[in-house]
């Protein structure tokens, strides 16, 4: 039976060429889209698969209450919480600490590296399924000051001499042992890491780094640890989450909580859904963001909808010709399921012929996909593998099933007498309301897609012309990689291609953060203000003006650390008065720090557009800077950075020269904007495609349906214009109801998005204005392709064949 | 085999109710060869399509082989329709795309008869209505003879108590009819009843039994002259 199915399935598709093409085509555009998103999704859930039980893992989170309301959530908790959660409730199998005490600059002979270290013990190798290729579990990670590596960092210090019972050095951090090395990983994981040190070292570290705040037993550092644990079997989450709560409630019961919390709540998150996952602060690892995942999804579903609804449109509008054969079959003692399986066949036959063509598509679009940023940013890689093209086949199918269904229970319903009646009189129109209906949203969800490409890529043209307020140009940012600033400065005034110099802790223009609380008052509720550290040189360098006071001095016996610069916005927000009221007037950061004011600003853009102009303080403590700002006054760029490489030279033999041209920088941070526009440029493409090419299936269907009457009119003396403009008419007004559905739509949608930026530009008609022309103009020369051919054929070949 | 009484079909639109059936009492035995005949749209072929299970009647009992089937199901009655039941177009309504052969084969796919003995009958049908040479041809590629005798054979190809011709030598010249008639004859007298719609005096003599319908009515019912 399947093999007769199959046979007329092949019969048909090869009898009704355009029809065919139109279904499959149109199907494999849409797929090749979704098979892409396939495989992003598959390897983005390929995160920490590797480790035993993990059903049974997970990492504690906390739930910051502020107190002018709001919460925000931490990967990270207090140390002390999983301590506690182990040691006093039986149903937790091991518990594993990862504490954030390990990012430094290492030494080795003459070679220093930058490492991002954890502090765990042994435990850690029992609730994860990372393995040593050399150094014992057990013992590797008891001792203080011993470190274990990763493969590639034992490869960057050591090469290919044996790293065990080598000594890395760091002069804050203390000495380290090697006492092992990770094979290399088992597959993907969130846990980022180049080195784990023994979390006996901690004491050692905290005696030594007497200013950062404690870990062990401190309740409100909730921002070092990543507490994990394992659950013994059977036991669930609520049950672990309401012995949290036990334990939250009695150990802050008499505290003093950080000044800006009014209260904690801590959860369990499952180890297995953290990537892709929620995005909370202090988040580690790459991965793709859960509501990534379902904007991609959602695309993919619409556009697999849309080529589904053509090829349901189609058969649909169709069925007439297949009256025959289903009455046929019925008289013959087909039943009414034999009847739908074979029409759900051939939907799968299409759909199968759509997987081939799709993935040749896909080919040609993994490459252009590949250079996409975000995949880089969130670890995630286009490959075929086993599971995706089984996951490929299992979607075949079900867009088969999706496309078939309708049509083929259309088909089923037909009565066998139908074919003895006459054909004409069967009324199988009835639902040509519907496909309107279906046909103007297909139109009207494309032309969306159009619009809001226009409204992302004129905002960020916006934002790449928008005037930073400093001047960027010219200038390279070199990373200090550990050296020392004085030395690194020294080098680099030597160098004639240096007009000028300056320091910072992080780069304005970028998405790097920093904030601090800061009071006017002791009695005042303290507020997050942006903070940089900069050098005296920096405004200068820069180009930043001051409307009032003074820069920092540059006279080192000065106590320059006790001074603030701040911005306009600042002294609006504070109260402070006006710009010459407030120089010498004193501000309360941190805990009790007092800085004075000797400078004010004027207001520019330090951040990215997305951010509203906010308040900006200024700082000067050397041990912050992390980035020297080169300005260059060169014609050959290249002769002028091989030159700063030697430089570079001086100050460090080991590491080479890092750095960037800060306008690039500056670019760089809008790629993942520019990436986001890419893809829905793509998904408005193969939306639009989709619909011309129901739109093309449509207009063929009716000029076949209407030959006759099109002979007719031309016999009794219509012109060619005639015809056509009663053929697209119809057409016409379907794309007048899409635009008028979407236009106000798509108005919400860009207004909604502009939204997140600051300083953004206005909707006005020349935002809708190309979309809707592009879309008329596709739109009539998909059906003028139709109409013309009819109307400038011969009537009588139509009236002979009736 | 067949029994009806008061049977009536009615087709209603929002304007206007055509009887096409009005009370028909008929009675047809196994073995016979019915032939209906009477002007266009006076019912033959509503007659035949509810008689052939394809349509269902309005009102009044219609027995076949002992059993009530005017009110069955659709599934019940496709499953007695294709058991029983054979049909012979006027237009032949061959299915454009499967071959001779796998037109024929069709009806035994859905009453699953093993492939080796559906193999085997085509063969023996096509040899039989010697269109052997054209099995693998499609409908369009043959004359219109060729195709009702495919339609013939595909109508007895699971060897069907009942045939419902409908005007059957309606498409076809002289010569290709008598052929197709004497096919008829031949299935009749080997014990197959007939019930065929004709507008053909010549074609209906064919049968034993001439049934004349006017206005939905069976107006006279006659023995044929050599049955007399």
């Amino acid at each position: 039976m399947w093999q007769n199915y199959f046979k007329v399935a092949t019969r048909n598709l090869l009898k009704n060429k355009s029809f065919s093409f139109i279904n499959i085509f149109g199907l494999a555009v849409s797929m090749s889209v979704c098979l892409l998103v396939i495989m992003l999704i598959h390897d983005a859930y390929q995160f920490d698969t590797f480790h035993p039980d993990s059903g049974r893992v997970y990492r504690v989170l906390t739930d910051a209450q502020r107190k002018g309301g709001g919460e925000e959530s931490y990967a990270t908790t207090p140390f002390p919480i999983g301590k506690t959660l182990a040691e006093d409730y039986s149903y937790v199998e091991t518990w594993t600490p990862l504490v954030r005490r390990l990012n430094a600059v290492f030494t080795r002979q003459d070679k220093q590296l930058e490492m991002r270290g954890l502090l765990t013990d042994s435990t850690f190798f029992d609730v994860f399924g990372f393995k040593l290729e050399s150094g014992d579990p057990a013992t590797a990670l008891s001792e203080p000051n011993s470190v274990v590596l990763t493969r590639e960092s034992a490869e960057r210090f050591f090469n290919k001499e044996n790293p065990l019972g080598q000594v890395l050095e760091n002069q804050t951090l203390g000495n380290f042992k090697v006492t092992g090395v990770l094979a290399p990983f088992p597959g993907k994981t969130h846990l980022e890491f180049d080195a784990l040190g023994s979390l006996s070292s901690l004491e050692g570290i905290e005696q030594r780094v007497t200013d950062w705040s404690a870990i062990r037993n401190n309740w409100n550092n909730y921002y070092g640890t990543y507490n994990f644990v394992r659950l013994r079997e059977g036991v669930n989450r609520e049950t672990a989450e309401q012995a949290l709560a036990q334990i939250s409630k009695e150990a802050y019961a008499d505290l003093e909580l950080e000044s800006r919390d009014a209260g904690y709540r801590f959860r369990l998150q499952p180890l297995e859904s953290i990537t892709p996952g929620p995005h909370f602060s202090n988040n580690m690892g790459r991965g793709m963001p859960d509501t990534l995942i379902w904007f991609l999804t959602m695309l993919s579903g619409i556009v697999i909808f849309s080529a589904c609804f053509n090829y349901t449109n189609l058969t649909i509008a169709r069925a007439l010709t297949r009256a025959k054969e289903v009455g046929v079959r019925k008289i013959m003692g087909a039943s009414r399921r034999q009847v739908f399986g074979q029409f759900i066949t051939e939907a799968l036959v299409v759909s199968g012929l759509a997987l081939l063509m799709a993935f040749v598509m896909l080919q040609a679009t993994i490459p252009l996909f590949s250079q996409l940023q975000f995949l880089e940013f969130t670890d995630v890689s286009l490959k075929l593998d086993l599971p995706t093209a089984a996951w490929f086949l299992l979607f075949s199918m079900m867009v088969g099933l999706l496309a078939g269904a309708l049509p083929a229970l259309v088909l089923s319903r037909f009565q066998p007498v139908a074919i003895i009646q006459k054909l004409q009189n069967t009324r199988l129109f009835r639902r040509v309301g519907l496909r309107k209906v279906l046909l103007v949203s297909q139109f009207a969800v494309s032309l969306v897609f159009l619009i809001l490409l226009t409204v992302s890529w004129r905002q960020v043209n916006f934002a790449m012309q928008g005037n930073f307020g400093f001047n960027a140009n010219t200038i390279v940012n070199v990373n200090l990689q550990g050296q020392e600033y004085n030395r690194v400065l020294a080098a680099f005034e030597q160098n004639p291609n240096v007009v000028q110099t300056s320091a910072v802790s992080h780069l304005m223009g970028t998405w790097q953060d920093s904030d601090v609380d800061v009071r006017t008052k002791p009695g005042n509720e303290p507020e997050g203000v942006r903070d940089y550290f900069i050098d005296d040189q920096y405004l200068g360098n820069l180009g930043i003006k001051l409307v009032a006071g003074q820069n920092f001095p540059d006279n080192p016996t000065q106590a320059r650390e006790l001074f603030a610069v701040v911005n306009e916005k600042f002294l609006t927000h504070f109260k402070l008065g006006e710009p010459a009221e407030a120089i010498g007037k004193s501000i309360i950061v941190g805990d009790s720090t007092v800085l004075t004011i000797r400078g004010v600003v004027e207001d520019f853009l330090y951040k990215p557009l997305s951010y509203a102009l906010e308040p900006l303080l200024l700082r000067y403590d050397p041990a912050q800077w992390q980035i020297v700002n080169l300005r260059l006054q060169a014609t050959d760029m290249p002769a002028a950075i091989t030159s700063l490489e030697r430089s570079w030279k001086k100050v460090d033999k080991s590491n080479a020269l890092s750095y960037q041209f800060y306008d690039e920088t500056v670019r760089e941070n809008f790629a993942s904007l520019y990436d986001m526009m890419w893809i829905v440029a793509y998904f408005a493409g193969m939306g639009i495609l989709i619909a011309c090419m129901g739109l093309l299936g449509m207009a063929i269907y009716s000029v076949e349906t209407k030959a006759k009457e099109i002979s007719i009119r031309k016999v009794i003396g219509a012109a060619p214009r005639d015809l056509i403009r009663m053929l697209s008419k119809g057409y016409l007004v379907l794309l007048a109801i899409a635009t008028v559905v979407a236009v106000p739509i798509s108005y919400l949608l860009g207004s909604k998005m502009l939204e997140i930026f600051a300083f953004r530009i206005s909707m006005n008609v020349l935002i809708f204005l190309p979309g809707v022309a592009f879309l008329f103009f596709l739109g009539m020369l998909t059906i003028g392709s139709q109409t013309v051919r009819a109307a400038l054929g011969n009537p009588v070949n139509n009236l002979r064949s009736e | 085999m067949i029994k009806t009484t008061n049977l009536s079909k009615v087709y209603r639109t929002e304007e206007v109710e055509t009887t096409a059936l009005n009370e028909v009492d008929l009675e047809i035995k196994e073995g016979e060869f019915v032939s209906v005949m009477g002007p266009s749209g006076c019912g033959k072929s509503t007659l035949l399509n509810v008689l052939g299970m394809i349509d269902s009647p309005s009102g009044g009992d219609y027995h076949f082989m002992g059993e009530e089937v005017g009110r069955l199901s659709e599934r019940k009655r496709s499953n007695v329709r294709k058991h029983n039941l054979g049909f012979v177009f006027q237009s032949f309504n061959l299915i454009d795309e499967l071959t001779v052969y796998e037109n024929v084969e069709l009806p035994m796919l859905y009453t699953k008869v093993p492939a080796a003995e559906r193999k085997q009958r085509v063969e023996e049908l096509l040899e039989g209505m010697n269109i052997m040479h054209r099995r693998n041809h499609f409908p369009q590629q043959l004359s219109g003879g060729q195709q009702q005798r495919v339609a013939v054979a595909r109508a007895i190809v699971n060897r069907p108590k009942l045939i419902l011709a409908d005007e059957p030598t309606g498409n076809l010249d002289s010569a290709n009819g008598d052929e197709v008639m004497k096919i008829l004859s031949q299935l009749n007298s080997e014990g197959t009843t007939i019930l065929m719609v004709t507008h053909s005096q010549y074609c209906a003599e064919f049968g034993n039994r001439i049934i004349r319908m006017l206005d939905g009515q069976v107006v006279t019912e006659n023995l044929v002259k050599q049955y007399l």
